[in-house]
């Protein structure tokens, strides 16, 4: 049977992307959705599942900015699925069994939806907006202080945008010119709030210029403009010009999170953004390009769907934690020296 | 043993500048830190010409902005101190401290240390107000994931400030201004204090006198007054509230079965209401009295010194309460 050779790279504008960076994104991206179909199902089937914010909708996001980092990079995630972890390489059992709350979860259990990975540099999500966004500069001040050379990504969302740790976070690393790559998922909507019922300003991004860097308008639902842009974001960190904010337009399909309605918006313009899923956008793109067929297609969906299996398996199967580890982790010592 | 005669800010100095020396990872940050007249009420002088402006960062009027960056810049490798020039600015930042700082390493299973330092310059009884002057310990002391230093003398504060910078986790470490004038002894070599140990400031047979920061002061003062009236009253310097000596505490209580707690923020929900009923709980049956706390009291502290005086404990409230019990 013949095949067609395929392409081994894609160059937009300047940039030129590997074939494995082009897949390992489409695959991410996938890994997201099919992670999350999956947290609902045991959710659906009664199984004690912590809060289910997803990102249905939003995957390119945060697969096209991940790709862009390298291992040694920290992400700072925000409430918004579980993209971070998966892109940045935490294994997917070991996420699906903290968010059914068991021992072998990252935080053992403690955490829900709220853990780390330190190992793969995702450093945990604050339940309070915007806090993350603090936390994650002084992530950056640390990278700057220690001369890693790394970056930090900080996500947040169009709710994010409005706190006050947002505007003193980046006042700072305006004025210190820190490694940090500001990520603001605009996907409209704050729980049940539309964002221009309660801000004036068009554009996140266009704050960016009263903190002296750059503000960028990214689509979010194209990940080849999310990683061309966060790439051009590290270049410029990486080179001591401080940070960039990146402003990824996007939708989140689904409720502020599991159970909950969307009666607050119209149908219409849900029906607009399903148009543009992300994902099969992509596809199209690598199929009229020629760097994946349908049998590599096939592949990916098998395999992500065998890890997912694998995952559930997992978390259902491990213990929850014993009762008295209630008092571990809250200090390191009660001592001092 | 080498010793010399230092004031506490003196001390404080001294620690700052033998740690920085000793660990690079350690940086400070706060309002005006570099600038003359303003490094001092930090006990920080000299320390922007030592090491610098990366080292010793000036900021912007962000308290929770950069006290939260502190808790990200802890959890990945420096040793961030945070510096407040009033205790009221801890209720600016309350959302890193308690929300932040003290929850993330539980929140992320214990897989990181917040090595987080907030030093608090308390100016409580200088006539700054219901805004600069108040006193927050008790505010920190109800949360979870941090630990509270409150020294009194240039010896402790010296040891507790090395040891609260080689610590792992968050600390508040509030410094009184009227300590930053008090001189005393301290070793000429390093030395640490560990957390957790109160100090017996003077022992005495007859009365607990349970307190800690400035009010020390106060309670030794009552104490030598106490001692003409035939009072031997014993002052127990907590040290760290958190963690906190209830062993040295109920030791000398359950000695001396009368006990007084002494503390200057305000008197509901305090400190105090904690260690009495620690004591209850631990030692009734050795009471000849009730517990008694002499605490600042539920207002917000009058700028006027006529007023703030009245709202302060001193010496002679301390001397009251003591012969309150006795007259029992």
């Amino acid at each position: 049977m013949f095949k067609k050779a395929l392409s081994t790279n894609m160059k937009i504008n300047d940039i030129i992307i590997e074939r494995e960076i082009l897949i390992n994104m489409y695959t991410d991206m996938l890994r997201i959705r099919k992670f999350e179909q999956k947290v609902v199902e045991l959710l659906l089937r009664g199984i004690p599942v912590a809060w289910v914010h997803e990102a249905l909708g939003q995957e390119a996001v945060t697969a096209g900015s991940i790709s862009a980092l390298n291992e040694n990079d920290y992400v700072l995630p925000h409430l918004r699925g579980w993209g971070y972890y998966l892109c940045k390489g935490v294994e997917s059992k070991k996420i699906m069994a903290e968010l059914l709350h068991k021992e072998t979860g990252l935080a053992k259990g403690k955490s829900g939806t709220q853990f780390g990975c330190i190992d793969k540099r995702v450093l945990g999500k604050s339940g309070v907006i915007g806090a993350g966004i603090a936390v994650g500069t002084g992530v950056s001040l640390s990278c700057k202080l220690l001369n890693t050379n790394n970056v930090c990504l900080i996500f947040f969302g169009d709710g994010g945008s409005n706190t006050g740790y947002c505007h003193e976070a980046m006042v700072m690393a305006g004025a210190w010119k820190l490694p940090a790559i500001y990520l603001c998922e605009n996907n409209q909507y704050m729980m049940a709030t539309r964002f221009h019922d309660v801000t004036a300003t068009n554009n996140i991004a266009d704050r960016a210029i009263g903190y002296g860097f750059p503000g960028v308008i990214v689509d979010g639902n194209d990940v080849l403009d999310v990683y061309k842009s966060t790439l051009e974001a590290v270049n410029r960190a990486k080179e001591g010009l401080g940070p960039t904010l990146l402003e990824a337009k996007t939708y989140r399909w689904s409720a502020h999170f599991y159970g909950r309605k969307t009666d607050y918006r119209p149908k219409e313009e849900e029906e607009i953004w399903e148009k543009r899923d992300p994902i099969k956008l992509f596809k199209l793109k690598l199929q009229k390009m020629d760097i994946c067929d349908d049998d590599g297609f096939n592949t990916i969906e098998l395999q992500i769907n065998e890890e997912m299996e694998d995952a559930a398996k997992y978390a259902i199967e491990s213990p929850y934690p014993k009762p008295e580890s209630i008092f571990d982790d809250v200090l390191t010592d009660y001592g001092g020296v | 043993m080498d010793e010399k005669e230092v004031t506490f800010a003196e001390a404080l100095n001294e620690a700052f500048r033998e740690e920085m020396y000793r660990n690079d990872s350690i940086f400070l940050m706060g309002e005006c830190i570099p600038f003359t007249g303003y490094e001092s009420t930090y006990a920080l002088t000299g320390l922007y010409e030592e090491f610098g402006s990366a080292r010793v960062r000036d900021v912007p009027i962000c308290e929770k902005g950069f006290i939260t960056m502190g808790v990200g810049a802890a959890m990945t490798g420096t040793r961030p101190v945070a510096f407040l020039s009033a205790g009221d600015w801890t209720l600016l930042a309350c959302d890193s401290i308690v929300n932040q700082a003290g929850r993330w390493k539980y929140m992320v299973g214990g897989e990181i240390n917040i090595p987080l330092l907030i030093f608090i310059r308390i100016g409580t009884g200088s006539g700054i107000g219901m805004h600069h002057g108040s006193t927050t310990e008790a505010t920190f002391f109800h949360q979870p994931g941090l630990k509270i230093v409150f020294p009194s003398t240039p010896y402790d504060g010296k040891g507790l400030l090395k040891t609260a910078l080689r610590d792992r986790d968050p600390i508040l470490y509030y410094a009184h201004l009227k300590v930053f004038g008090i001189k005393g002894t301290v070793p000429s070599e390093d030395y640490l204090i560990p957390f957790g140990k109160a100090d017996i400031k003077k022992t005495g047979n007859d009365v607990s006198i349970i307190t800690y920061g400035y009010m020390v002061h106060e309670s030794l003062k009552a104490a030598e007054k106490l001692e003409n009236k035939g009072i031997d009253a014993e002052v127990v310097d907590l040290r760290t509230l958190i963690p906190l000596d209830e062993e040295t505490i109920l030791k000398s209580v359950k000695k001396n079965s009368r006990v007084i707690i002494v503390e200057e923020g305000n008197k509901r929900g305090g400190i105090g209401a904690e260690l009495g009923m620690i004591i209850v709980e631990n030692a009734f049956d050795y009471l000849d009295a009730p517990v008694q706390r002499v605490a600042g009291v539920d207002v917000p502290l009058p700028m006027s010194p006529f007023l703030e005086k009245h709202a302060l404990p001193n010496e002679s409230d301390i001397i009251e309460a003591v012969e309150g019990i006795f007259s029992l």
